[in-house]
């Protein structure tokens, strides 16, 4: 009776230090050197470092400078994600927007085309033209469309992932109209046997 | 006695096989054709140097110059004498003429790896003409 008592108390025990052996939640800076790094997925330092790599080439070469008018406004077109790792676009290009929008670089229009960002605006847009009987057209500079593309090899239990963004700025209005103004692509090769906590 | 002298010369040899391949195994040969500083370098070169000094590494060059979209762009060298490739992280935020922070999505962490015996060169652009100076965080990688 009293060993089984005692057998009791050490299993209850033995529990109590398994189930305190695992890590605690807490926060982490995102995209900072505590994230997961996995071989598969696209991850969040890297979708931070494309939006870096794609802002700095943008910004180094002054593309949007070159706009007929100040800030430029770009059209966000198709940007599709042809891996097999699911994230969400958006994460990249409202990164890009952040920084160019907000320092007053570049404006988005969002009340362009049938799929419309904000409907509520487009709507008012189209409102203001009927009473006025005016048609006022926000004149375009640039179109952003993209693509991210995957590559994976294998040798034995090691994979590797080559993860390929690509962004495009296609001019819509001067003389340059219809072509390719600036293009960058950012590669994330990525390999190991399984995932890791931090870089 | 000659028998005695070859066992003991054998494993010398071996190890000084092993450790030349060791060595020249992920090891890079750098050579550059430039010999001075250029003229865009900037005198951060001693506090740059103590950051990667803790991680074994060395800044040969820190530089800042104005791109042609108007904002600056820095680039640090960054050099490893050491016989081990090195993995690393890195963050540069920038800071205006006043000194304060520039909040941007572009001050993230980024990583990087230098060969032994290599050299990278790791570039930041500022994300606003306004930006005058940064602030460079490092942290070798597990």
């Amino acid at each position: 009776m009293h060993f089984r008592t005692l057998s009791y108390a050490l299993s209850l025990s033995l529990c109590c230090c398994i189930a305190s052996c695992g890590s605690p939640a807490k926060r982490i800076e995102t995209g900072g050197p505590q994230s997961i790094t996995t071989t598969s997925d696209v991850d969040d330092q890297d979708i931070s470092e494309a939006a870096n790599a794609m802002l700095s080439s943008l910004l180094e070469l002054g593309v949007l400078r070159q706009a007929p008018q100040q800030p430029a406004v770009l059209l966000i077109d198709r940007i599709t994600n042809d891996t097999t790792s699911d994230f969400p676009i958006d994460n990249l290009v409202y990164a890009m927007r952040e920084q160019l929008v907000n320092s007053g670089q570049a404006a988005v229009n969002t009340t362009y085309g049938s799929n419309a960002e904000s409907k509520l605006a487009q709507g008012e847009a189209k409102r203001d033209q009927f009473e006025t009987g005016e048609r006022t057209r926000i004149p375009n500079d640039f179109a952003l469309t993209g693509r991210i593309t995957e590559l994976r090899r294998a040798a034995g239990n090691v994979r590797q992932s080559t993860f390929t963004f690509r962004l495009t700025l296609t001019a819509t209005s001067g003389p340059r109209k219809g072509l390719e103004v600036w293009t960058k692509q950012a590669q994330f090769t990525k390999q190991g046997t399984k995932a890791s906590v931090g870089f | 006695m000659q028998i005695l002298h070859k066992t003991k010369l054998h494993p010398l040899a071996a190890a000084l096989a092993a450790t030349s391949i060791l060595v020249a195994c992920g090891t890079v040969n750098t050579v550059s054709t430039r010999t001075e500083r250029a003229s865009t370098s900037v005198p951060y070169h001693t506090q740059v140097n103590d950051a990667f000094a803790n991680i074994f590494l060395k800044a040969t060059d820190v530089r800042l110059v104005r791109t042609q979209g108007g904002v600056l762009k820095a680039q640090i060298d960054v050099a490893n004498d050491g016989f081990r490739t090195r993995h690393f992280s890195y963050q540069v935020e920038w800071l205006d003429a006043n000194g304060t922070l520039v909040e941007s999505v572009m001050n993230n962490w980024r990583q990087a790896q230098v060969y032994s015996g290599g050299s990278v060169s790791l570039t930041a652009l500022a994300p606003t003409p306004e930006c005058t100076d940064f602030r460079l965080k490092v942290r070798e990688n597990q």
